[in-house]
Order: C-alpha cells, then sequence, then structure tokens
C-alpha cells in the first residue's frame, strides 16, 4: 500500500497516536507479523489522512484474523538462530533503507525488531551490513543473559546469522579496508569483532527462506503465512 | 491513600526516581528455555509493594484527612517509608527488593537488572521481577517451596499459581511447552 505524507489537515491525531500505541504493545508482545507495517505507520503519527486509517484498520483486521496464533516454544534442543535482513531505498521520500532481524530459540521467535536506518547506504550489501550490525549487538545481549543463566551449555556456541547476500558475508569475513565505505568501517570493525570473539558466525540463505523478509518490506499474503508458521 | 508527589521538589524531597523493569524480550527468553528445560514457571504478586520502600530523604505530609490528632492540628508527619504517589516510590521498592533478594543467594543476571538466580546443587531458581509481579521459573518443586518461602517471609505476597497471565501475555502449556498469545 503507498502511502503519501502529503494531507491539509490531520484526522484524528490523537486516537490515530493511540491506535498505534495499542498496536505497539501488541507488536512488543507476541505480534512480529505487524512490526514493520507498525513501523511504517507510526511515522505519519504527527499529520495522519484518511488513507493512514484505512491501513490501521486493515492492520487491525489482521490481528482479529490471527488472534488465535501465539508464539509457540517447543523443548527442541536449545539452538538458537537469527535471520536478518534489510531492503534497499524503501523509504521513498528520503532514500533510507529498512533493516529488520528476528531472533528464534525452541522454535519459537524472542526478539524482533523494524527499523528504518538513520544513515543512506550506497548498495544493497552496505544496507545489509548495517541491519547485521543492529543485530549483532541485540546478539550480544541475548548471549550475554544466557551465560548467566546456569541452564545454557558452556561454552557458548556462536549464534548462527543468516543473511541473504552474498557480498555481505564475503565482507563480512574479509579484513580488507578501503577508503570508499569510510561511513560504514565502525560496523565493519564490530562485526568482525564479533566473529573474532565467537559471537556469530554469518551463514548464506536464499531471500525466499529468510525469516526476516517480512520484517522490511511488504510481502504477499502466502509468503508472510508461511513465515509466520516458521516464527510459531 | 496517596501523597501528593506533585508537590515534592526534585534535590530536597527526592534525587532519583529511576526504577528498571525487566525487559520483555527477557520473559520471552526464559520462557523459551522454561520450553527446552521443562521448568516449572509460577507467579507471585507482592501486596501494596511501593509501600515497603524504605525512604532516605526527609519527606514531611499533611496529617490525612480523617486522622488528625486533637490538638495537634499544626503538625506534620513525617514519612519513613514510602507511599504510593511519592517520585521516589517505585525506586525504593526496587532498592529493597533487590537487597533483601540479594541476601538469600540469588545473583543478578548482568545483562538485565531484574532478573536473579540462583544455582544450588539441589535447585535451579529463576526471577524475573516486573515492577510487583514475577515470575518464578525453577528446575523442580522444592526450589519453589523454598523460594516462596523466603518471600513471603519478607513481604506480603500472593501466591497466584501456576503462571497464566503476565502483562497481557495469556501464557498456555501444551504437551512439549509454552504458547505466549
Amino acid at each position: 500500500m503507498k502511502l503519501n505524507d502529503y494531507c491539509d489537515k490531520a484526522v484524528a491525531q490523537l486516537e490515530y497516536a493511540s491506535a498505534i500505541g495499542s498496536l505497539m504493545y501488541a507488536m512488543h508482545c507476541t505480534k512480529p507479523g505487524i512490526a514493520f507495517a507498525i513501523c511504517k505507520l507510526s511515522r505519519y503519527t504527527s499529520k495522519p489522512n484518511t488513507d493512514h486509517w484505512k491501513a490501521i484498520a486493515k492492520v487491525f483486521g489482521y490481528l482479529k484474523r490471527t488472534i488465535d496464533l501465539g508464539l509457540f516454544y517447543f523443548d527442541f534442543p536449545a539452538v538458537m538462530e537469527e535471520y536478518s535482513d534489510a531492503s534497499w531505498m524503501t523509504s521513498s521520500s528520503d532514500n533510507k533503507s529498512t533493516s529488520g532481524w528476528i531472533f528464534s530459540l525452541g522454535g519459537g521467535a524472542i526478539s524482533w525488531a523494524s527499523k528504518k536506518q538513520t544513515c543512506i547506504s550506497h548498495f544493497t550489501m552496505e544496507s545489509e551490513f548495517i541491519a547485521i550490525t543492529v543485530a549483532g549487538k541485540e546478539a550480544k545481549w541475548l548471549r550475554n543473559i544466557l551465560f548467566n543463566i546456569k541452564l545454557w551449555p558452556q561454552p557458548m556456541s556462536a549464534i548462527s546469522l543468516y543473511c541473504d547476500t552474498e557480498a555481505t558475508m564475503s565482507r563480512a569475513y574479509s579484513n580488507i579496508y578501503n577508503g570508499k565505505s569510510r561511513h560504514i568501517n565502525i560496523r565493519h570493525e564490530y562485526i568482525r569483532e564479533l566473529i573474532i570473539n565467537g559471537v556469530i558466525t554469518i551463514v548464506y540463505v536464499k531471500s525466499v527462506n529468510n525469516l526476516a523478509d517480512s520484517l522490511t518490506k511488504g510481502l504477499s499474503r502466502d509468503i508472510v503465512e508461511k513465515q509466520l508458521m516458521e516464527w510459531g | 491513600m496517596v501523597a501528593k508527589g506533585f508537590t515534592q521538589k526534585e534535590g530536597v524531597d527526592y534525587f532519583d526516581t529511576y526504577s528498571p523493569v525487566a525487559r520483555i524480550t527477557s520473559i520471552r527468553v526464559l520462557f523459551a528455555l522454561a520450553s527446552i528445560y521443562k521448568l516449572y514457571v509460577h507467579q507471585m504478586d507482592v501486596k501494596t509493594a511501593f509501600l515497603n520502600g524504605d525512604l532516605k530523604e526527609k519527606v514531611y505530609m499533611e496529617q490525612p484527612e480523617g486522622f488528625i490528632l486533637p490538638g495537634n492540628e499544626e503538625k506534620v508527619c513525617k514519612l519513613v517509608k514510602s507511599l504510593y504517589g511519592l517520585k521516589q516510590a517505585p525506586k525504593q521498592w526496587h532498592e529493597k527488593f533487590d537487597k533483601a533478594i540479594l541476601l538469600n543467594g540469588f545473583h543478578h543476571n548482568g545483562a538485565d537488572k531484574c532478573m536473579y538466580s540462583k544455582f544450588t546443587k539441589d535447585f535451579g531458581v529463576i526471577i524475573c521481577l516486573y515492577v510487583d509481579d514475577m515470575l518464578i521459573f525453577n528446575t523442580n518443586i522444592t526450589g519453589i517451596v523454598e523460594t516462596k518461602r523466603y518471600l513471603t517471609s519478607i513481604f506480603k505476597m500472593k501466591d497466584l499459581g501456576e503462571v497464566d497471565t503476565i502483562l497481557g501475555i495469556k501464557v498456555k502449556k501444551h504437551s512439549s511447552g509454552y504458547v505466549l498469545n
């Protein structure tokens, strides 16, 4: 759905903000499926128009249809997986990309986010890189939390991080630095440090199998439903 | 009864009001772990949690309506313990709980200040605190009994038994794990 921010006057701004608030709560608790929609709709909180309200109604309709879906956790072997994805230049007005990631443990999703990136990237590879960096930070936090719980087998194995761009992977594993990518230099160093310390390993996955795909762009209904099954 | 916290002045009546709560991600991580390691999850609630906190600052309040001492109408009360409505109430409560639980041999989780864990040779307990609601994850029944006994000896607690709802999320148990909905 195409949304533009042009409108003469705001339609029910206060109610819009409160609707976004309640959707945000559902999204943070158990509904990763609406993360991208909320991420996008909340950008219009200061001046919503009727199109945005229609989109909100769609989100509520979706929640109503999927009311029985929850996060299922099973007694699977303790392996943590992480999917990260980015879509390049999805925000039409300012050319910024969106990053998304999702962690799963015991067959269910435990941590997810969909965020508009704060800096402009020149290639798909760069935007994926930015997504991996934020996901890497979360990976490190999750590792710390598990490290303190003595149930988890020690020493901890690295979290496998699935990404769907090979260029990003080869970049992450190479230590060559050239001046052209100065704006992602710190991120590059950070990812390399995480790999060297054994916090994460980056694994290639096909885009259709990347569970974080729908956190970065709107997808057709059947693909979204397939991913929901995988999220548990 | 609620104290008029809005008349308090920063730097005089209160200094710091920050009080941590558990991240919702931590709660999900714990449920995933509970499914993997087949932990028992119980829930407890602290009654009038904020009244437990001790006050460090000198705070005075007018005598509450209906409880004014005859002949002493001009006097005010000095608060010893915190009241609902005071700016520092959440912080003082968290501090109090923190001290009590660490005395019992629990340790902070470095990544989330509201998660405490204790592992002995018989059992392992993880407590996740969300203001006055807490989830207790246990490897076996003795752990649960012991932890509950300790907590009820310090605070007035309400035992909610096996977990049902936390922060508006329904928790259901199925044959091989938990469902959050």
